[in-house]
């Protein structure tokens, strides 16, 4: 069920493939499929409804047609596996920017706070507003692909979200009292994602920690990290060179690889 | 640590503004520091990661035996003439694509070459490690969701 193909162009002219669907069980189970069939780098699944969104732990995306953005882009990074999950804080990062931006320019909310949470949230003003879920495939120490899912909140409100999540989640209307046109956002956001992507390449990566260090949230303070069968608790001191985050213990300092984290 | 880690490791901190960097594992301690007096740098001391379950033990509770990551990099008898796949990064094991489903592979499954092995996850990344090898799986060394070390071995596979 194709709804539609378009391009846009980054700013080096290198077009985005889109592909957008009225309603997908999942982005990033399509930009699976077309990516093992060979789809090049810039491909990009969109959805107006995933009827199966993808978080963590076979949790849920949820993805109601109209009020969030859903989309998976499909990357073929040359990069050392070792730092593979610095494309996923710049993911993390890029959309940040972009939220910041598109709100401050509204004129009225410039003190909205905009910040990550180790290691892939978006909060504004300390709620959540995206999720992104990335997926590989790897043989041979190579890897083959790599998928970015992302899921935004746009036109949400707050009853629009199910009660667990109405204390913890928020949306760019909640944030500006507006209505957004998602395409419009999609269209702006991508070529964003690409020039910031692109420049990394160039700078070998190097400046995406201490980028993520200046918008990272909780930094200093105390909070827990669920492992699923234990929690671990200490003080975020930053992440480190591959973006494992860095947990103060006393005067030891843990590496965290996986797991949630609460305050 | 394993060589090709601590080679990565002086690659990022030569292209940081990290001026010293010293890792601390069991049994081992490594520095990393750029040759430079003209002002102090940071100095980031860690210990070896953490990921589901795997926590240091606190100082004073050392365990009598010697932790389960080092059974599983201790090679078995028979190894030799299996091929092994090692883990390509630092995760959590994953033998299934759900908690519920089942695993990709069990002992004594056939694989073929660009079949998925296994999962190994950081930071929300699934990465799927596909089998480069066709064969027989002989062993699988990790318990799922257990974390796991660069160049960890996962399975030994019997070739055809």
């Amino acid at each position: 069920m194709k709804m539609k193909n378009w391009q846009v162009y980054g700013h080096d002219h290198v077009p985005i493939l889109i592909h957008q669907y009225a309603s997908l069980e999942s982005t990033n189970t399509e930009a699976i499929r077309v990516a093992q069939v060979g789809a090049p780098e810039w491909t990009v699944i969109v959805a107006d409804k995933q009827t199966q969104g993808k978080g963590r732990y076979e949790r849920r995306w949820l993805s109601p047609k109209g009020l969030g953005m859903y989309f998976s882009i499909v990357l073929r990074p040359a990069i050392d596996l070792q730092l593979l999950n610095l494309i996923n804080l710049r993911s993390v990062l890029v959309v940040r920017e972009f939220l910041q931006n598109k709100i401050y320019s509204t004129g009225n909310h410039q003190r909205s706070e905009f910040l990550v949470k180790w290691p892939n949230d978006v909060l504004a003003n300390g709620k959540k507003i995206c999720g992104i879920l990335l997926e590989s495939e790897i043989v041979d120490q190579k890897i083959q692909f790599l998928i970015v899912g992302i899921g935004i909140n746009i036109n949400h409100q707050n009853r629009d979200f199910p009660e667990v999540l109405r204390d913890t989640a928020i949306s760019m209307r909640m944030l500006t009292g507006q209505s957004w046109e998602i395409e419009q956002l999609i269209q702006e956001l991508l070529p964003l994602y690409q020039m910031r992507y692109r420049m990394d390449q160039e700078t070998d990566h190097q400046n995406v920690v201490s980028e993520y260090e200046e918008y990272m949230a909780f930094k200093g303070e105390s909070i827990e990290i669920d492992l699923q069968t234990k929690k671990l608790k200490g003080r975020i001191k930053g992440i480190d060179p591959f973006g494992f985050l860095l947990l103060q213990q006393g005067n030891k300092v843990q590496r965290v690889t996986s797991g949630d984290l609460w305050i | 640590m394993k060589f090709n880690e601590i080679k990565q490791l002086i690659k990022v901190v030569e292209k940081s503004d990290i001026g010293e960097i010293e890792i601390v594992e069991e049994g081992s301690r490594v520095r990393i520091s750029k040759n430079s007096s003209m002002k102090p740098s940071p100095v980031i001391s860690y210990a070896e990661p953490v990921g589901f379950q795997h926590v240091l033990p606190e100082k004073g509770t050392l365990p009598v035996s010697p932790a389960p990551v080092v059974e599983k990099t201790v090679p078995l008898e028979p190894a030799d003439h299996f091929d092994k796949v090692t883990s390509p990064m630092v995760g959590t094991f994953y033998r299934s694509p759900a908690p519920d489903a089942d695993p990709y592979v069990e002992v004594g499954d056939h694989v073929k070459s660009g079949d998925t092995l296994c999962i190994i996850e950081a930071m929300k990344l699934m990465n799927e490690i596909q089998s480069e090898i066709t064969g027989t799986v002989k062993k699988i060394l990790v318990e799922n969701s257990q974390p796991v070390e660069y160049d960890q071995v996962l399975f030994l596979i019997e070739k055809d």
